[in-house]
């Protein structure tokens, strides 16, 4: 029996028989074996992945995994929403100057300083370019404000409204499915070390796996060092990146340097009226009767999110007007209506002479009640925006 | 909502304030009564930005030192220009013009020629198609209501925490409509 004769050759090795003492240590020896293969199989990522890399490590992928398996990717969506949520509220206050730099038009870019606390406040003053320098944007968890300095206007909107509470609605998205969220990999951003989360379409929807975000985010402390925008053929519209950071300064920000106060300044609220839950609810405060877009004619996964209603207050119907907000989860764009004064009316332009490419485009459309002007305001892509005009007339 | 009267009242007592409204001299209660109805009537607030740019240019404008003894010289010069014949100015001359046809004219015929008139301008206004059931909107208000389009998209953005409200932010001031014009031009 030349078998029974290596097997016990091989046990008499590891373990000499009929000893109780070395039976446990064999199968103490087997246990270890046993999780080393398992742990090697199912790839479960080493916790030092995303520890702070050491100053001036090169930009990197993140390492995959054994297999990148089905574990390893749910760790990295768990990560992302860790991340993501410490975003909202940092873990240390910040003070950094960042650029950001528009790709679509004219190419412009911009310099900001930036202030941020472990609220989530965040204090942006504008020194360029030109007609923004001065400027000043104000986001806070209850309020945003907007001060314009060559007009002395400060724009109010406060929020969340029962509708809109958008930070809630993005992470409800994130668990139900409706956009994916994943860290893949890792960067130095002003000398801080980032994980960059992508915001993505999950499978099973049209255009699934397409990136809608970049965002790099200080793994440490949760602060937005940099944001990408993409539109729907993956190209950047728009970049906003921390060039220098301050993390905890020495001199603390002051709350009260988001509250500022400017003297003088005209007070407008920019969303006078509450959001309507529906077209329908808005119509009743309107004038007018706004034209939707057809379902069919919308991109893929974007629908209608929130109807706004503004003029009750004015007595003229043609400063009435109606804002509505089309978003697929991450990605938004808006429809701007109003009617046109007769007096005003222009001729109604061929859809052929339309060029569709840029980010801000105002319509006439003829209807029923009279010419109407459609403001759009997105980033899709021209033909994504040709549909949508030509469902609107 | 207001009546057109109140509406009206509390318009021009605003616009009497403006002024110091823009110099930052009125009392707190003024202020206060005074920003309260600019965040409710478009038109003025919108006024209200065109007095205090114009009030910040004028005092933005570069003031010029003169020497010690420029006055001195500009007496000296005063005094030595002649006396100079009066400017004719559009005014003087279309008075003078009416003098001369009023001079021209057959007075006896002008009590007829103005009655004509006065009917034909009456029957103009009672047959003619109403214009005045169309409200007449002026240009600013429109442009004013395009603008606030792109200041809500803004807060709209803003109000997203993994949107880039800056980048949308710029679009907006630099908004390049798809006509090539500033957005809120029509």
């Amino acid at each position: 029996m030349p078998d029974a004769n290596a097997q016990t050759s091989r046990g008499g090795r590891c373990c000499p028989p009929l000893s109780l003492e070395g039976r446990i240590v064999c199968a103490l020896r087997l246990v270890f074996v046993l999780s080393a293969l398992l742990a090697a199989f199912f790839g479960t990522p080493a916790s030092g992945q995303f520890q702070p890399a050491p100053e001036g490590r090169k930009p990197q992928p993140i390492r995959r995994t054994a297999g990148g398996g089905p574990n390893a990717a749910r760790v990295r969506q768990a990560r992302a929403r860790q991340l993501l949520r410490m975003m909202l509220k940092p873990k240390q206050q910040y003070i950094g100057v960042q650029e950001t730099h528009l790709y679509e038009g004219t190419g412009l870019i911009s310099e900001q300083e930036i202030e941020g606390d472990t609220n989530g406040s965040i204090k942006v003053l504008f020194r360029s370019p030109a007609n923004v320098r001065g400027d000043m944007m104000i986001i806070t968890p209850g309020i945003f404000r907007s001060y314009h300095s060559s007009a002395r206007l400060l724009e109010v909107a406060p929020w969340p409204t029962e509708y809109n509470d958008e930070s809630n609605r993005m992470f409800a998205n994130l668990l139900n499915g409706t956009v994916t969220a994943s860290v893949t990999g890792n960067e130095i951003v002003a000398d801080r070390q980032a994980d960059i989360v992508e915001l993505k379409v999950p499978n099973g929807a049209a255009g699934a796996g397409r990136v809608l975000r970049r965002l790099w985010i200080d793994d440490e402390t949760g602060i937005l060092l940099k944001i990408q925008k993409l539109n729907a053929l993956g190209h950047t519209t728009s970049t906003t990146t921390m060039e220098t950071i301050t993390v905890n300064p020495a001199n603390a920000i002051n709350p009260n340097e988001f509250k500022p106060q400017f003297p003088g300044a005209t007070i407008t609220p920019l969303f006078p009226a509450p959001q309507y839950r529906t077209m329908e609810d808005a119509q009743g405060h309107l004038p007018f009767t706004p034209i939707e877009p057809a379902p069919q004619a919308l991109p893929a996964n974007f629908h209608l999110d929130g109807v706004w209603g503004f003029g009750e207050d004015r007595a003229h119907p043609y400063l009435h007007s109606v804002l509505m907000r089309f978003t697929d989860g991450v990605a938004s764009f808006s429809l701007y209506e109003r009617l046109v004064p007769p007096a005003k009316q222009t001729p109604i332009e061929a859809p052929l002479r339309r060029t569709f490419g840029r980010n801000q485009q105002t319509w006439r459309i003829q209807t029923q009640q009279g010419v109407m002007s459609v403001q759009y305001i997105g980033h899709l892509l021209p033909e994504q925006t040709a549909a949508i005009y030509q469902s609107l007339r | 909502m207001l009546d057109q009267n109140t509406t009206d009242a509390n318009c021009r007592s605003t616009w009497s304030r403006l002024s110091d409204y823009a110099d930052n001299s009125l009392s707190a209660r003024e202020m206060w009564e005074v920003e309260k109805h600019l965040a409710a009537c478009a038109d003025c607030a919108k006024l209200a930005h065109r007095t205090t740019q114009t009030i910040q240019i004028l005092r933005s404008a570069e003031t010029l030192d003169t020497s010690d003894n420029f006055m001195a010289q500009l007496h000296a010069k005063l005094d030595s220009l002649g006396p100079v014949p009066a400017r004719r100015t559009a005014g003087t001359v279309v008075r003078e013009w009416l003098d001369e046809v009023r001079a021209r004219l057959n007075f006896r015929a002008l009590p007829t020629l103005s009655v004509g008139m006065a009917s034909f301008i009456l029957a103009a206004l009672l047959f003619s198609p109403r214009h005045g059931a169309i409200p007449v909107v002026s240009t600013v208000a429109t442009e004013m209501v395009s603008q606030e389009a792109l200041d809500r998209h803004v807060a709209v953005t803003a109000s997203n925490p993994f949107d880039d409200p800056v980048a949308a932010k710029l679009e907006a001031d630099s908004g390049i409509s798809d006509s090539g014009a500033r957005i809120g031009t029509n």
